[in-house]
């Protein structure tokens, strides 16, 4: 399935936080999971995860990594770095202070192996601007992710887009996450919040107002009016935010709409919380996202992205040998 | 979930001056102690006061007000942390209801904060 042209499946060991995080494998066993799962050969980590001292990367593990990939077979294919930018949460970083340590990132990434670079927009297009000479230098190309409740035309991703026909470089790309193109919110989340208690009438909201027309000009501005209309009802301010995640995690964008940016996509985060007793991602199109990147010309890596760790205990290795079923299935490779 | 995790299994010990307990990031990745605080510390539902605690992390140990003022130093997200309690001593083998609150503050998403309040009976080691 690997020599096939076009789109190329991979995991992000993100999707393994449960086994990780407990200690159940070491992120040498992961990988080795992966090549023995077959759900390689593309291989993402997130560095402040799996690297000890990021965003600096030893020689020593760099070489370890290296080894280890080219020995399992599998290819590094994205970093995922992050914008720290609240290190301290009543100081922001300066904007010099940013870019060095987006640029410690870059190195690390290249010293990794890994081709492609996902930022975050809290970095800024003036940061990725001025990161742009490293990138090109150690050959990584840098990856804005976009993430619910971002969209393509999103305000703040519209700035990155219009510095990105300026500078006009292959280096400077995006990474749609899918969890962007919901057309529900995950029946995962919803059991989640109905376990912890929380009224019924506080979900019906969240349901409620997640329909509601966005506004690309303030995607966050969902959240303040539901934030707003859950305190006039009395809900408290602990079971409204945990609610927050419906509209963080979740949004609304017509699976066509990817076509805009198509030629510029680096990298795909295949993002799920669910699979249904079909094998099929509940509130996630995959069978009409797929086909839209096919006809799209795409042809790099997505990786898996299971993120129900956050409300179950269940093993990601098998979420996501699941999630490569079916997307091989959608791609007729089954 | 991270939910299940935050205080680990076999992690209540006595000490001389008390007890300590290990817990863990609730989150996917290293964080900043800058970012981290320790909301709530309640044993057999009395809440323990913040100045009887002290955090542990990477060998070295601070009062709870003094996290903030550390964010060069990480949190690795597969390293325990312990809460040092001083003035309150558990019986070795006697079992307790041990309940802990960390929030975060993730410092790549401005204003959001996060929660995660963990509960377990733990026999003291």
């Amino acid at each position: 399935m690997s020599n096939k042209k076009g789109l190329r499946l991979g995991s992000t060991l993100f999707s393994f936080t449960n086994e990780y995080h407990s200690r159940q494998y070491s992120l040498d066993q992961l990988l080795e999971q992966v090549a023995k799962r077959n759900i390689g050969p593309g291989v993402e980590i997130v560095g402040f995860s799996a690297i000890r001292g990021f965003p600096h990367t030893s020689d020593e593990f760099a070489s370890h990594f290296r080894n280890l990939i080219a020995k399992l077979g599998l290819e590094p294919s994205c970093l995922g770095i992050n914008a720290d930018v609240y290190l301290r949460p009543d100081q922001p970083m300066t904007a010099d202070e940013s870019l060095a340590y987006h640029r410690t990132q870059i190195e690390s990434a290249a010293k990794l192996g890994f081709p492609v670079a996902r930022y975050q927009f809290l970095a800024g297009p003036e940061v990725i601007r001025r990161l742009l000479p490293t990138a090109e230098r150690l050959s990584v190309k840098l990856g804005l992710e976009i993430h619910a409740p971002h969209k393509v035309d999103s305000v703040e991703v519209m700035q990155y887009r219009e510095m990105y026909a300026k500078e006009n470089s292959p280096y400077l790309g995006f990474i749609p996450d899918f969890g962007a193109s919901a057309t529900a919110i995950s029946p995962a989340f919803l059991r989640y919040v109905r376990k912890l208690g929380l009224p019924e009438g506080l979900i019906s909201l969240v349901q409620e107002m997640w329909v509601e027309p966005d506004n690309p000009k303030n995607p966050h501005g969902k959240i303040e009016a539901f934030t707003a209309r859950a305190e006039a009802e009395g809900f408290p301010l602990v079971q409204i935010s945990e609610c927050f995640m419906a509209f963080g995690l979740f949004s609304r964008q017509e699976p066509r709409r990817w076509l805009e940016i198509m030629p510029q996509i680096v990298h795909i985060h295949g993002k799920f919380h669910d699979l249904d007793e079909n094998g099929e991602v509940p509130g996630v199109p995959y069978d009409q996202l797929l086909p839209v990147f096919v006809e799209g010309g795409y042809t790099g890596f997505m990786s898996s992205e299971w993120e129900g760790h956050f409300f179950s205990d269940e093993s990601g290795l098998e979420k996501v040998e699941a999630h490569h079923r079916l997307c091989n299935r959608i791609l007729g490779r089954s | 979930m991270f939910v299940t995790r935050v205080i680990t299994d076999g992690g209540l010990k006595g000490t001389r001056a008390g007890f300590s307990l290990d817990i863990r990031v609730p989150w996917y990745r290293s964080l900043p102690v800058s970012t981290v605080s320790i909301a709530e510390l309640k044993v057999d539902g009395q809440a323990i006061p913040a100045d009887d605690i002290r955090f542990e992390v990477n060998g070295k140990t601070w009062g709870l007000e003094e996290l903030r003022s550390h964010p060069e130093e990480w949190w690795f997200v597969l390293d325990s942390a312990f809460l040092h309690v001083s003035g309150k001593k558990l019986e070795p083998g006697s079992e307790h209801n041990v309940s802990v609150t960390v929030d975060i503050k993730p410092p790549y998403i401005p204003g959001f904060f996060r929660m995660t309040e963990c509960t377990k009976q733990l026999k003291v080691e």
